[in-house]
């Protein structure tokens, strides 16, 4: 039975008493100021020391006795058809074990799988790849979403190229434009960015009979677990993914890519492990990338700066397959009355898009803050001030003020009013992410024979710090120290998880973890209570055992574990759903400050002011870290990353990490980060996920920055020398 | 006029001897081998790690004759007679972390950690060369080694921690 | 990376003569920071390489009145940070430390950075068969040519990648060539060939000829020098453009200009046209616009590349403002 009780949710000057239903059995959500020992403080990491030491195994470092080397022939072309295929000579190699020709004929990206194979040294793999004979039939080809949205145009897909992907209408738009006093309209574009986790894709199988294990580099065991027993027609529970450590995800591992079926089945051809890691080339060209977009945005707004209405016309390309849609915050950032979206997704002869931190957000909010700050020149107004008049959220309001302070706004002048080569410029934009998190993980608590607890869940820590959050609650919960609670995750043998993505970890998994150590508090006590003869509400749970208060009895936990006919207390709890929360999801924002060198075309962030809330902030040092990240990735999204194809050739010419750039130590702006704790509601830890809103506002702060230092908006990211110089020289020849 | 001094290896297998994190050690490899593949494949040290293969991240940074290098533009065979030390060799021999190492684990210098030990040892290469640092002398030190998590800042900070902890404790 | 044979010199001596064998398919290794990488990606695909690092003496530093004579095995990282070549040849130092990453600069070597070949995207990616690889084709010349030359680069239009080359050009430099006919001396400038003269190698080395050393001769007093390079991404970046300025001040007067132009060329571009405008002038805001606009005369820009006439024609002025401000008695 769900509990019907009053919360106090939102922040300091902002509370209010919320209804809400809380789960049966769930712990009661802790209070916004309460006083906690472990949660909310700056616990390093409890892997740092493996990781810093180069301890911590990663997929890419497993080896298994036997295991052989696997290589990928892939199609060169960007759209053909096999015609013929002899693998003879590759099996003769002396050092060759199996090879695997994929059942797919036909090929619709350069970079496709085409065939594999395993041998007992990587060299040898790879030479035996040339040893295969294959004939291709090459076909039309369009990688430009330009060509493949004409008339004509090959198709990548028998039904066509352009589909729709969200259509929206709410009021009349075209009354609402009629009646507004300013209307801009704008195109930007956004290229296609690679996520460049350093760690690839790889994948390391081995048969133990019908039993299947897979340490795959992913962001979610479960998941593989399942794709991988479908494309195998295995059953999944014959079927183990493993993944300890990982090297970064940022979306390009929620799903299998096809080197893992591929491992499995060349091990299973084999007789013995099977190890396929990605080269850093064959990464970049076959496993996601963030869609392009091309976006026209229409605003009309009333003198005063209050919208009237928005129309959100966009297109863009995943490739294959993955989507594109870039509108889906306009709402949580801003009231527009009267809206019309309508996206197209274009599919084209080019590897395969997947989510990407915060998709759609990140290229969506780089056109939506571009036209208020265009619509507010118009207006003459300020464009902070013209946020605030229409920001539906309380914290977002009360973030802008803080922020605007902290960058100095009110040095901000007139957009490309600064003198001499060199101009500064100051710019903003707004996050809104649900991280709130969902129900389903379950995690288990449990206290070994030598008082030792562990909490095991199959969630997996991909770098943003699950496993020591985690520990936290835990210890706060049993009243002991992180560092004595050994957390066990990435494992499709323990208790279920959701995939780690989304900003969605924290707030699935934590309440979990918190609600099986109260489970086991409660326990102990019960425990005690009954052995020592002493009432429960005497009784206190710290330092391993359970204390009679103001006496020196007690009963340690290794006794009670000791107790049990399996020398071991264990308690599970599953993620129940969320209740009602203060606002819909996490706000937040950011001010760029940038110099733009008129002579060179050079942008330089100089600084960085990030204002975000998350809820309850769990550890503020990894959530430091995470704002850093993303903050971090988005000046990289706005002055840097853009995958490049030869259209001629359907070939990615940067397919490496000297041409496509990510951003490096130099480029480092100061990032003054602002927590901004909320009682946010939704789950017993109240916490909600940092990952994707500490990326969604930066490109769009930073290019927004860039237009007020120029005077001229550059419509395309990333902003490098060449768009700036050549925007500067037709702004000059516009005006002559 | 022939090349009668030259010692020509390969191109199979040779004996190689390298001198990995002070010991001595034997390998069988192609000329071709990288040292980054020696060091991960036939020595099962996979902290140093593969990335890019082209010179283009860091995070294979190990230390030749004390000097910052990427493993996997060096030939294990041009490492012979050099002494070779890698994050498994940074850390004492009883396992205490070198004040880098606890430094990145304080300062959170790291998210997923797969950089982290071609930073440790970039930082540590500096830091020999220049136990002082200045800020910009930090970055500067840190630009060939890529971090996609964006630990950027925290890294700076881990590498002054440091520098400040290793200059104090020369002192006492 | 195929595989190969690996046969360390012990003399000059010894490495012409290896290099002689294997019908021409030897390359040398000295830092392999640029070779192993073209290995790796089946642009060369040596039977042999001869390694330098046991010859004695390559990797000298000799200061004399003279000038300053470096060893082809000189690291980068050592040009950067020598306290004589940072006071003697700026420019030089300035280049070296603005080339690469600090790992890479450890390796790299002057001979190295010298010899290395185009990055072009093209020409690095074995799907494409071009001129510069015995086809028929530049890929560049109409496709993706962002980073390509605007100078010179009608059949081939790579840039030449060095940040030492404009630098040691600009110092009026010597390179000492040595091959088993014996040594020979070239200016460094007519060191560099034009895709016009040799579509398939960058210089004028002969399959059996090393880069033994470089001889930058000691600037007259006066002499003021620097290097700008301007990167995409400051960490880790080859130049989109970058000047090397040499000016001799005597008084207010320029009395000798050397600009030599990197990334907008196949080779380190001179530029004498600038130069003759400033010789005998007393520089000013004028004159070096002047200078600065005579430079980019002639650029051919294709159809991505137009911003670097913009870009080339603004560090140059900056350059020559920066210099002029510092010379003696400013």
């Amino acid at each position: 039975m769900a509990k019907k009780t009053k919360l106090k949710l939102g922040f300091p000057g902002h509370f209010k008493q919320v209804a809400v239903s809380l789960p049966a059995g769930d712990p009661v959500p802790w209070e916004f100021d309460a006083d906690l020992k472990v949660v909310g403080k700056r616990v390093p990491r409890v892997d740092g020391p493996d990781k810093v030491s180069g301890k911590a195994r990663y997929t890419f470092d497993l080896r298994l006795p036997g295991m052989l080397h696997a290589a990928v022939l892939r199609c060169p072309h960007p759209h053909a058809r096999l015609r013929r295929i002899d693998t003879s000579k590759a099996k003769a190699h002396p050092e060759v074990r199996a090879v695997l020709v994929m059942e797919e004929k036909e090929y619709r990206f350069a970079g496709a799988e085409v065939a594999a194979v395993a041998a007992t040294t990587l060299a040898a793999a790879r030479q035996a790849l040339g040893l295969i004979e294959v004939q291709y039939e090459k076909l039309p080809f369009v990688t430009d979403p330009d060509l493949a949205r004409r008339p004509g145009a090959p198709k990548v897909r028998t039904e066509g190229n352009v589909e729709v992907s969200l259509e929206t209408r709410r009021g009349s738009v075209e009354t609402a434009f009629r009646e507004a006093d300013a209307v801009v309209e704008l195109t930007i574009r956004t290229p296609v960015a690679l996520h460049t986790c350093l760690e690839g894709h790889g994948s390391l199988a081995r048969w133990e009979g019908d039993l299947l294990t897979v340490w795959d580099s992913t962001q979610a065991v479960f998941d593989v677990r399942d794709s991988l027993a479908r494309a195998l027609k295995h059953p999944p529970e014959n079927v183990r993914i493993i993944k300890d450590h990982a090297g970064g995800g940022f979306g390009s591992k929620l799903q299998m890519w096809s080197q893992t079926p591929i491992a499995a089945r060349l091990a299973k051809l084999a007789g013995a492990p099977v190890r396929l890691l990605l080269s850093r080339h064959e990464d970049f060209l076959c496993t996601g990338n963030r869609h392009s977009s091309v976006q026209t945005l229409k605003l009309g707004a009333s003198r005063d700066g209050t919208f009237k209405a928005i129309s959100w016309r966009a297109y863009g390309t995943g490739g294959i397959e993955g989507g594109a849609e870039t509108s889906r915050a306009v709402d949580g950032l801003y009231r527009f009355p009267n809206l019309e979206v309508h996206e197209e997704n274009v599919y084209t002869h080019a590897g395969p898009a997947c989510p990407m931190r915060a998709p759609g957000h990140v290229q969506g909010v780089v056109a939506l803050e571009a036209a208020i700050d265009t619509l507010s020149e118009k207006l003459g107004l300020d464009p902070l001030e013209v946020r605030l008049k229409n920001d539906p959220s309380e914290i977002r309001k009360a973030e802008l003020s803080v922020g605007a302070e902290r960058i100095g706004w009110s040095r901000r002048g007139p957009s490309g009013s600064n003198p001499g080569a060199r101009k500064r410029g100051l710019g903003v934009a707004g996050t809104t992410w649900d991280g709130s998190g969902l129900p389903g993980p379950e995690v288990e608590v449990s206290i070994g024979a030598g008082g030792e607890v562990t909490a095991t869940c199959g969630t997996q820590d991909i770098g943003t710090g699950t496993r020591t959050i985690l520990a936290q609650v835990v210890a706060e919960e049993l009243g002991i120290s992180a560092a004595e609670v050994t957390v066990r995750l990435g494992d499709s043998y323990f208790p279920y998880s959701i995939l780690s993505g989304g900003s969605l970890t924290a707030a699935s998994v934590t309440p979990a973890a918190r609600a099986a150590a109260a489970k086991a508090r409660a326990s102990l006590l019960r425990f005690a209570s009954k052995e020592l003869g002493d009432k429960l509400e005497d009784l206190e749970c710290s330092d391993h055992q359970i204390r009679v208060r103001g006496s020196n009895r007690s009963l340690s936990w290794e006794h009670m574990a000791q107790d049990t006919p399996s020398g071991r207390l264990s308690f599970k709890a599953e993620r129940q759903g969320n209740f009602a929360g203060f606002e819909p999801a996490a706000a937040g924002c950011q001010f760029a400050e940038v110099e733009v060198d008129t002579d060179t075309g050079e942008v330089r962030v100089v600084k960085v002011v990030a204002v975000h809330d998350s809820g309850r902030i769990l550890n503020p040092l990894l959530w430091e870290s995470q704002v850093n990240g993303g903050v971090i990735q988005g000046i990289s999204f706005a002055l840097l990353e853009q995958r490049v194809i030869d259209h001629r050739y359907g070939t990615v010419l940067n397919a490496d990490m000297e041409t496509y750039k990510v951003l490096g130590a130099l480029e480092v702006p100061e990032i003054e980060i602002i927590p901004f704790p909320v009682a946010a509601g939704f789950n017993n830890t109240q916490v909600i996920g940092i990952g994707e809103p500490a990326i969604i506002p930066t490109a769009a702060a930073v290019a927004n920055a860039v237009a007020n230092a120029l005077g001229v908006r550059i419509g395309e990211l990333p902003i490098t020398p060449d768009r700036v110089l050549g925007a500067l020289e037709s702004h000059a020849k516009g005006r002559r | 006029m022939l090349p009668l001094m030259a010692n020509i290896l390969g191109p199979g297998k040779v004996p190689l001897t390298l001198e990995i994190n002070a010991r001595r050690v034997e390998v069988s490899a192609e000329p071709r081998a990288t040292l980054l593949e020696i060091l991960r494949d036939h020595l099962d040290l996979t902290g140093t790690k593969n990335v890019c293969e082209m010179g283009e991240c860091g995070a294979c940074t190990v230390h030749l004759d004390g000097v910052a290098r990427y493993a996997c533009l060096t030939l294990a065979v041009e490492a012979v007679g050099r002494r070779v030390t890698t994050i498994e060799g940074l850390s004492s021999a009883n396992g205490t972390l070198h004040p880098l190492q606890q430094a990145f684990v304080e300062k959170d210098g790291l998210q997923c950690g797969f950089c982290t030990p071609g930073q440790v040892m970039a930082a540590a290469a500096l830091l020999a060369e220049n136990p002082s640092p200045s800020h910009d002398e930090i970055r500067a030190a840190m630009a060939g080694n890529i971090c996609r998590c964006g630990a950027y800042p925290k890294i700076f900070e881990a590498v002054a921690e440091a520098a400040a902890r290793m200059k104090s404790a020369r002192q006492d | 990376m195929n595989p190969f044979e690996y046969a360390s010199a012990d003399s000059l001596d010894d490495a012409v003569a290896l290099l002689r064998e294997k019908k021409g398919r030897v390359r040398v290794i000295a830092g392999g920071t640029d070779l192993i990488p073209q290995m790796k990606s089946g642009v060369a695909e040596p039977e042999r390489l001869v390694d330098l690092k046991g010859i004695p003496g390559l990797d000298r530093v000799e200061i004399s009145a003279g000038g300053l004579r470096l060893g082809t095995l000189v690291p980068l990282t050592e040009i950067a940070s020598h306290p004589g070549i940072r006071e003697s040849h700026a420019a030089l130092a300035q280049g070296a430390s603005a080339a690469a990453s600090p790992q890479i600069r450890n390796a790299g070597t002057l001979g190295g950075n010298l010899c290395q070949r185009p990055r072009c995207w093209y020409f690095r990616n074995e799907d494409f068969h071009c001129r510069k690889k015995g086809g028929s084709e530049c890929f560049a010349l109409e496709g993706e040519n962002k980073y390509h030359a605007i100078f010179g680069g009608d059949d081939c239009c790579i840039v030449h990648p060095s940040d030492t080359a404009p630098a040691l050009v600009a110092c009026e430099a010597e390179a000492t060539l040595r091959s088993p006919r014996g040594e020979r001396r070239v200016p460094l400038a007519d060191f560099f060939v034009l895709p016009s003269v040799d579509v398939r190698w960058e210089n004028i080395l002969a399959k059996d000829e090393i880069l033994v050393s470089v001889f930058a001769p000691s600037p007259p007093p006066g002499t003021r020098a620097s290097y700008t390079k301007i990167r995409e991404r400051a960490s880790f970046d080859f130049a989109l453009a970058s000047v090397a300025a040499v000016l001799t001040f005597e008084g207010a007067t320029c009395t000798r200009a050397r600009i030599v132009l990197g990334g907008v060329a196949p080779i380190p571009w001179p530029c004498p046209a600038a130069e003759s405008v400033l010789v005998g002038h007393a520089l000013d805001d004028a004159l070096i616009a002047h200078a600065s606009n005579a430079a980019l005369e002639g650029a051919a820009p294709l159809s991505k590349n137009r911003y670097k006439v913009s870009l080339t024609r603004g560090i140059i002025r900056r350059a020559l403002a920066n210099l002029n401000a510092s010379k003696e008695g400013t």
